[in-house]
């Protein structure tokens, strides 16, 4: 539970839907096909100095421009502190510094591919580019990387430290990784029918990225969008214990008034798991499958969050087509249920403010 | 001489990854780092590791740096003077 009120003051994504100039939310959505799912992308030069750009790959514009989106919204010109989860860092330099070690036989390597080939990259080049000094941080734990940077957000705004958090999670999708995860049998090998929801019949789940980022502060004013009021992370727990969990948690639903984002991720038996684990809630509230819009990646709850936060401000609900805005509505709680590996789970849940 | 000029503007162009400038924008004396290009330390060793792959030259002493990578000129002439040397 957490002590203290935490508010969204700010939210920026960039994805697989245009989430960046939000037509997301007035549009249909985006119906990709193919296994692999790539971002939709603002002209980077408009946002970032043509000078760093250049040494920038695409995640780290990602997040550069993600967070610039959200700060812009409350006003917010240096972070007091920046943390940031990623499952796979920045996967297009490591290739590309390993790549040049194995051709130049370990010689004559070229030093921008080594400094951005860091996980802790994501977070050391906002704060570069935002020149802020305090608290800096990147989160490598898998599927619950951005969890985790939420959860220390959280401890550090409980404990009064900061009064604003840039926070953030940030995946991509390379040739490269791609082309492993296929090989490992991750991704599914046949081709994605162009629907939302996809069809969870089959084997493998279709590769996503994106940045999404927060600034989150103990204050709420106009223009915040939700409260923050649990980030529950489970790792290694047993099914039954998960399932007992999500019961406590899915017995607080008022019908009418919750939507669930639930993280299928179109893999047969890794959605069977998804569904064991919500059906704790007897249906008591509409689940959407919030992967279909963006890709299976390992901060892809980021992505919910930014969802969750504009349902929640606009009050507007997801159908498979895209969002609606419903008269009368009354949606006061948007609970995120994320896992992946059936190993890592999490909950995130929000509510209106 | 003006060849070797030449491969080292496309050159310098690919290995900065300088987005905005194509190489015959780079004039012979245009001073490469500050005020000229406006590079800066990290492009400095991506230049040296440059002068490796692309000549084999391995710069040994950091205080050559500021004398050798002021322009193309002084590129060109420190590439000369290797080659007579090696």
């Amino acid at each position: 539970m957490i002590r203290k009120p935490i508010y969204i003051q700010g939210a920026g994504s960039i994805s697989a839907q245009k989430t960046w100039d939000k037509t997301f939310l007035e549009d249909k959505f985006i119906k990709h096909s193919g296994n692999r799912w790539l971002c939709q992308e603002p002209d980077y030069s408009e946002w970032i100095d043509s000078r760093a750009i250049r040494r920038m790959s695409r995640v780290l514009q990602q997040c550069n421009v993600a967070a610039q989106l959200a700060m812009k919204e409350c006003h917010l010109e240096c972070p007091e502190a920046i943390i940031v989860g990623t499952a796979m860092g920045c996967l297009e330099d490591t290739w590309s510094f390993l790549s040049k070690m194995v051709h130049h036989q370990e010689e004559m390597l070229s030093p921008t591919a080594f400094i951005h080939s860091t996980h802790n990259t994501m977070a050391s080049h906002l704060a570069l580019h935002f020149k802020s000094f305090g608290h800096n941080c990147t989160f490598v734990h898998r599927n619950i990387s951005f969890e985790n940077a939420l959860t220390d957000a959280i401890l550090l705004l409980e404990e009064g430290e900061v009064s604003k958090v840039l926070v953030g999670g940030a995946d991509e999708v390379t040739d490269i990784s791609f082309d492993i995860l296929s090989q490992l049998g991750q991704i599914r090998q046949v081709e994605s029918v162009n629907s939302v929801p996809i069809p969870t019949n089959v084997s493998g789940w279709i590769a996503g990225e994106g940045a999404s980022f927060f600034v989150l502060g103990n204050e709420q004013t106009t223009a915040s969008y939700a409260r923050l009021t649990e980030v529950g992370v489970y790792s290694g727990f047993d099914i039954e214990e998960i399932k007992q969990l999500a019961g406590k948690l899915l017995a607080t639903i008022i019908p009418g008034k919750t939507i669930i984002l639930a993280g299928h991720n179109g893999d047969a038996s890794e959605d069977k798991i998804t569904d064991e684990v919500l059906s704790k809630g007897n249906g008591q509230a509409p689940i959407f499958k919030y992967k279909t819009l963006c890709g299976e990646y390992g901060t892809s709850s980021s992505f919910a969050l930014w969802m969750a936060a504009h349902m929640l401000k606009n009050q507007i609900r997801p159908t498979n087509s895209g969002f609606k805005l419903v008269e009368n509505s009354d949606l006061d709680t948007v609970i995120i249920y994320h896992q992946t590996s059936q190993i890592h789970h999490s909950f995130i849940l929000v509510e209106r403010c | 001489m003006n060849e070797l000029k030449e491969n080292l503007k496309r050159q310098i162009v690919d290995q900065l990854n300088l987005k905005d400038i194509k190489p015959e924008d780079i004039g012979d004396d245009t001073p490469l780092f500050v005020e000229g290009l406006g590079l800066d330390s990290i492009d400095a060793l991506e230049m040296i590791v440059l002068l490796q792959q692309q000549y084999g030259i391995k710069m040994v002493s950091s205080e050559e740096g500021p004398k050798v990578f002021r322009s193309v000129n002084s590129m060109a002439e420190f590439i000369e003077s290797q080659k007579g040397s090696q």
